[in-house]
């Protein structure tokens, strides 16, 4: 009888061990792939964005300075083709609240912000007054480039065009037409022109082109 | 074998025993896997965006770019400071303190203990410059 009693409790006792060993690595198994899945989501997704951002990316004039219309030019093969990193994970990137990319179905995954500037070129145009001697005009803001149109009057003639006193345009025998000149975009341009005769307003127009950026995040999310 | 009385059979007393190890062990998975810090990479990156923008912003005055204006002298840091301070605060979402150190002295929130914190630093002519980054 006794004996009978022990076989049974032993047999409740493996029942017993054998369900909670059974849950236990149950648990474990989850813990460990849940863990795995969000490493990689999260790997990729800062690496996207850093790619993003980047001084390299082809989408950005400068680190974290992305050019609005390339911005646009976003699409979800481009993406696939030019960050190799995201694979075929569900990608989803937005600007502001606006969205820019979706590919697949994200649902939650991983999301990294960034910080970054949005950048458009303004074109403005000015038509400065020209005072001798030096016939000097300086520019209120910062471009990389000037488009110059000089159309000096009867008798005069204009030589040279100098820049923060470095000479970028110079024909003795007079300019006349539209010039293309770069310039740096790290400091303010002082233009001067050497003329044979008197200049006034209008007979150089200036055209340049300051960036105007407005603050934004990119949010890149990443689900696996 | 002495008489039994009061006392439970051996095998159900090793099989509470093994349990309980079972559950402890498994209670050290459920609870115990250190989960990756969410947080800390994205505040990283908040920091380094910042540095990356600030280094590259664009001058009000003289200078080449609006740090070497700020970071020009003392004098210069002393008037500019709040100005370095509410741009930093423009720069960063709504919901993040900040901390920057510069060659010329500190502005920003006091860092408090046993927060994640994200940090960049950044060289710039006039030295370093580290910026601290966290969740209000």
């Amino acid at each position: 009888m006794r004996g009978q009693a022990n076989l049974l409790s032993l047999a409740v006792a493996l029942l017993v061990l054998t369900t909670v060993a059974g849950i236990g690595l149950h648990v474990a198994d989850g813990a460990f792939a849940s863990t795995d899945w969000t490493a990689a989501e999260r790997r990729a997704a800062v690496s996207l964005s850093e790619r993003l951002v980047s001084a390299g990316s082809p989408f950005t004039a400068r680190a974290n300075v992305l050019n609005r219309s390339r911005v646009s030019s976003l699409d979800p093969s481009g993406v696939r083709s030019q960050f190799p990193v995201v694979r075929d994970r569900s990608v989803r990137i937005r600007l502001g609240d606006r969205q820019v990319v979706s590919y697949g179905t994200p649902t939650g995954g991983t999301t990294i912000r960034r910080v970054v500037l949005l950048e458009r070129r303004q074109r403005v145009q000015v038509t400065p007054p020209l005072a001798p001697p030096n016939y000097t005009t300086t520019l209120p803001r910062r471009t990389s480039r000037i488009r110059l149109t000089v159309d000096p009057p009867a008798g005069t003639s204009v030589t040279t065009v100098r820049a923060n006193d470095r000479v970028v345009l110079r024909n003795t025998s007079g300019l006349d037409g539209t010039f293309d000149v770069r310039v740096s975009p790290m400091e303010t341009v002082a233009l001067s022109f050497d003329a044979s005769g008197p200049l006034g307003r209008g007979d150089v127009t200036l055209t340049y082109y300051p960036e105007l950026t407005t603050k934004t995040t990119l949010a890149v999310t990443v689900d696996a | 074998m002495r008489d039994s009385r009061g006392q439970l059979s051996l095998s159900t007393v090793e099989a509470g025993i093994g349990v309980l190890f079972i559950l402890a062990v498994t209670m050290g998975f459920a609870m115990g896997v250190p989960s990756p810090n969410a947080s800390e990479p994205q505040l990283n990156a908040y920091a380094s965006d910042t540095a990356t923008v600030l280094v590259n912003g664009r001058p009000r005055h003289q200078g080449a770019t609006r740090l070497t204006e700020v970071l020009q002298s003392n004098r210069s840091f002393t008037r500019e400071h709040a100005a370095l301070r509410r741009r930093v605060d423009r720069i960063l979402p709504d919901n993040l303190l900040f901390r920057v150190r510069t060659p010329y002295g500190t502005v920003g929130y006091r860092k408090p203990a046993g927060v994640t914190v994200g940090v960049a630093t950044v060289a710039t002519t006039r030295g370093k410059l580290t910026i601290w980054v966290w969740y209000a």
